[in-house]
């Protein structure tokens, strides 16, 4: 029992924040912090279920209860609207640092136009670090669809980005707002 | 071509940089919490291979909020005959019922002592968390009303997000009848009536074993488990701790195993909680070995003594600073983050920013903002806001278990030279409290046991005073001729105020995380001190 609870230990202390990170993506900290716990609830319970790449399957867990608890109108905005909600300061900061041509809120928009299961699929390779191969596991599809998904959603957000970019550029006020900023 | 034109790019950017904080800040907050809770329930790893069976059982010692709504979304597939009080010890003379067990316990309930408020409590708990796995025995204090905690967590103490806290003990229905429906119906929503029954036992085993309850409540537990359909009498069980018990028993249903509440068989005093699903798999238990009313925190002598003045304002101080009032997605403090601060004094109003761990500060000089590091130049003449004192040590990502011993925090305090005279009387480990309390953006990643080493600095009171900026506080006053004589916490949060130093009343009003020195916009659900 001594190794069962120190594989949990470790599984917990190694993969909870990434779990809470995914959660918060699509609720509230408090909302958020539930499902991380009892998705390692679960885990305990179901620890004999737990591959040694334990991360996609800790996603999908917790996919599972945020979808159980959001329904889908609801859903449909929640990803974006969560970015808005935990963007900081140090975000705009950081933003003008790096050499965008954008503002970050326009790309914020870029984002919003796109279905949220293509943001889904963005955000769990760009900021959950997992492979296409992980990433399918996590929402349930083969690798080559999610590879599929992932590639058009890319797309899409370039010619979002690109669309965004050339309004910026055509309409003088937006640019000279962002003179000021930067 | 633009960089914008780089999807992956802009989407990897757009991660917010709070994310990782509020991951980091959520795991500091969950994880004894979460750890507890799985220690006290069960693996399908390393078990026998009743896996299929075990891992659809609702898991009764998971109280987490969330969990409540799970567990009662099941429907209930098979009911089990509704429950008639059964004697089942042949060979007694007189036939144990619940109604009895209960009419018996509740007696003896009435008959203890009403446990004051901040008074500490020794337990000494038996664990099994599962068939074949060893007894660990666990050791904590804690005190009668959540203030504080000290030890080795269990599920059986220490803090319980979700269901109910000690506050809350106060709210629930006088009348045994009305608790068990007030029970059922929280806890098992829209079930059928042996779930509903089954939540309101796990309810009644969770108050039993987490807190030091009025005798009152007790007895009016024990006469609502008795009045639960279902509920019968095991008159012969042994605990895992060897002692023998006679139980309150509840019979699973899908989404609850089986429980037993045991008590002594003499005395009827809580003994242990046992549950375990259909066939006797996934048997775990806890039992209390040793309940003692003690001093202070690490102490197992019995002693009865109310706590002192300065103890229970040392309680509230801790408890104040490990959930601070309305902290929920309140800023980490890592080392680097900004802090800014007001500062009202007796000689004078003061800005500072500093980082979190103070190895930066900046502050006006003449109406330029001057920005000062440890290493440079400008260090000598910066009056630091945590002069002398333990480092800062982030304690993230793992929180500590607090076993240090106050004697022991009280003497590496003691050993830091913050320039007053009363050594022997403990005027370094005060000045030291106070610094870190001060100029530190998280207390616990400097110190264990901040505050209640202050109980027991010899010769110390406690004073109802009125600070410089007007508000009620409450402190407590050390017999020294110079440094810190004083430290002040908020008369009704308890939060750490400020101090008064060589006659020099200091009074933090506002500290909030920002951006970078000079910055006065807050980052978002600052953590402010003072309202």
């Amino acid at each position: 029992m001594g190794d069962a609870l120190e594989w949990f230990t470790n599984l917990y202390d190694q993969y909870y924040r990434n779990v809470l990170r995914y959660a918060l993506q699509h609720a509230e900290q408090g909302q958020a912090e539930d499902v991380a716990s009892e998705t390692f609830l679960i885990a305990w319970r179901r620890s004999a279920d737990v591959p040694d790449q334990a991360l996609p399957w800790l996603l999908g867990v917790a996919r599972n209860l945020l979808r159980k608890q959001t329904d889908a109108a609801r859903q449909r905005r929640l990803i974006v609207d969560r970015i808005t909600a935990m963007t900081s300061e140090r975000d705009l900061l950081a933003w003008d640092t790096a050499d965008h041509v954008i503002e970050r809120a326009m790309a914020l928009r870029a984002l919003a136009a796109l279905p949220d299961a293509d943001v889904e699929a963005l955000t769990l390779v760009t900021w959950h670090g997992l492979s296409a191969a992980e990433a399918a596991a996590v929402v349930g599809c083969s690798p080559r669809a999610f590879t599929v998904r992932l590639h058009r959603a890319r797309r899409k957000l370039a010619d979002q980005l690109a669309a965004s970019h050339d309004a910026m550029v055509t309409t003088p006020a937006e640019g000279d707002h962002h003179e000021q900023d930067g | 071509m633009s960089k914008t034109d780089d999807p992956t790019r802009v989407m990897s950017d757009l991660k917010p940089l709070l994310l990782d904080d509020l991951a980091a800040q959520g795991y500091r907050h969950r994880r004894q919490a979460d750890l507890a809770t799985v220690a006290a329930a069960r693996s399908t790893r390393f078990a026998e291979p009743e896996r299929a069976v075990a891992s659809r059982r609702r898991d009764r010692l998971f109280r987490g909020r969330l969990g409540w709504r799970l567990g009662v979304a099941v429907s209930a597939a098979a009911v089990l005959a509704a429950g008639i009080i059964v004697a089942v010890q042949s060979s007694a003379p007189v036939v144990l019922t619940a109604q009895l067990l209960a009419d018996r316990a509740s007696a003896a309930a009435l008959a203890q002592p009403t446990v004051s408020p901040g008074q500490w409590v020794y337990r000494q708990i038996v664990v099994k968390w599962g068939p074949g796995s060893p007894n660990v025995t666990m050791n904590s204090w804690e005190t009668a009303n959540d203030a504080g905690f000290y030890g080795q967590w269990s599920n059986g103490n220490g803090y319980h997000h979700g269901f109910p806290d000690y506050f809350q003990l106060r709210s629930l229905p006088r009348d045994p009848a009305a608790l068990d429906a007030y029970l059922e119906n929280k806890s098992g929503g829209n079930g059928a009536p042996d779930v509903k029954a089954a939540a309101a036992f796990n309810d009644f085993d969770f108050l039993l074993s987490n807190f030091v309850l009025p005798p009152a409540l007790q007895a009016e537990v024990y006469q609502a488990l008795a009045l639960l359909p279902g509920v019968r009498v095991n008159s012969h069980v042994t605990t895992i701790a060897g002692q023998a018990g006679v139980a309150f028993v509840q019979q699973a249903t899908p989404q609850y195993s089986n429980g037993e509440i045991i008590l002594n068989p003499s005395t009827y005093a809580y003994l242990a909680q046992a549950n375990w699903a259909a066939g006797g798999s996934g048997f775990q238990e806890q039992a209390v070995k040793q309940m003692v009313l003690v001093a202070g925190p690490g102490s197992t002598q019995p002693s009865a003594a109310a706590p002192s003045a300065a103890q229970l304002l040392a309680e509230q101080a801790e408890q104040a600073e490990a959930f601070p009032p309305g902290s929920n997605g309140g800023q980490l403090a890592s080392p680097g983050r900004w802090i800014l601060r007001d500062l009202v004094t007796s000689s004078g109003d003061q800005t500072v920013w500093a980082t979190a761990d103070d190895s930066e500060q900046a502050s006006y000089v003449n109406g330029k903002l001057r920005v000062c590091a440890r290493s440079a130049a400008c260090a000598r003449s910066t009056q630091w806001l945590m002069p002398a004192g333990p480092a800062y040590k982030t304690v993230d990502p793992i929180p500590p278990e607090r076993t240090a011993s106050l004697p022991g925090v009280l003497a590496e305090l003691n050993s830091y030279s913050t320039g007053c005279a009363d050594v022997a009387g403990d005027c370094n480990a005060v000045n030291a409290i106070a610094n870190v309390a001060t100029g530190y953006g998280n207390l616990f990643d400097a110190l264990d046991l901040p505050f209640l080493v202050l109980a027991d600095i010899p010769g110390v009171t406690v004073a109802h005073v009125t600070d410089v900026t007007g508000r009620a506080d409450v402190a407590f006053r050390f017999p020294f001729t110079d440094g810190v004589t004083e430290i002040l916490f908020n008369a009704s949060t308890y939060q750490f105020t400020g101090y008064v130093r060589s006659g020099t009343e200091t009074v933090i009003t506002k500290e909030v995380a920002v951006a970078g020195p000079g910055s006065l916009t807050p980052l978002t659900s600052p953590r402010v001190l003072h309202r």
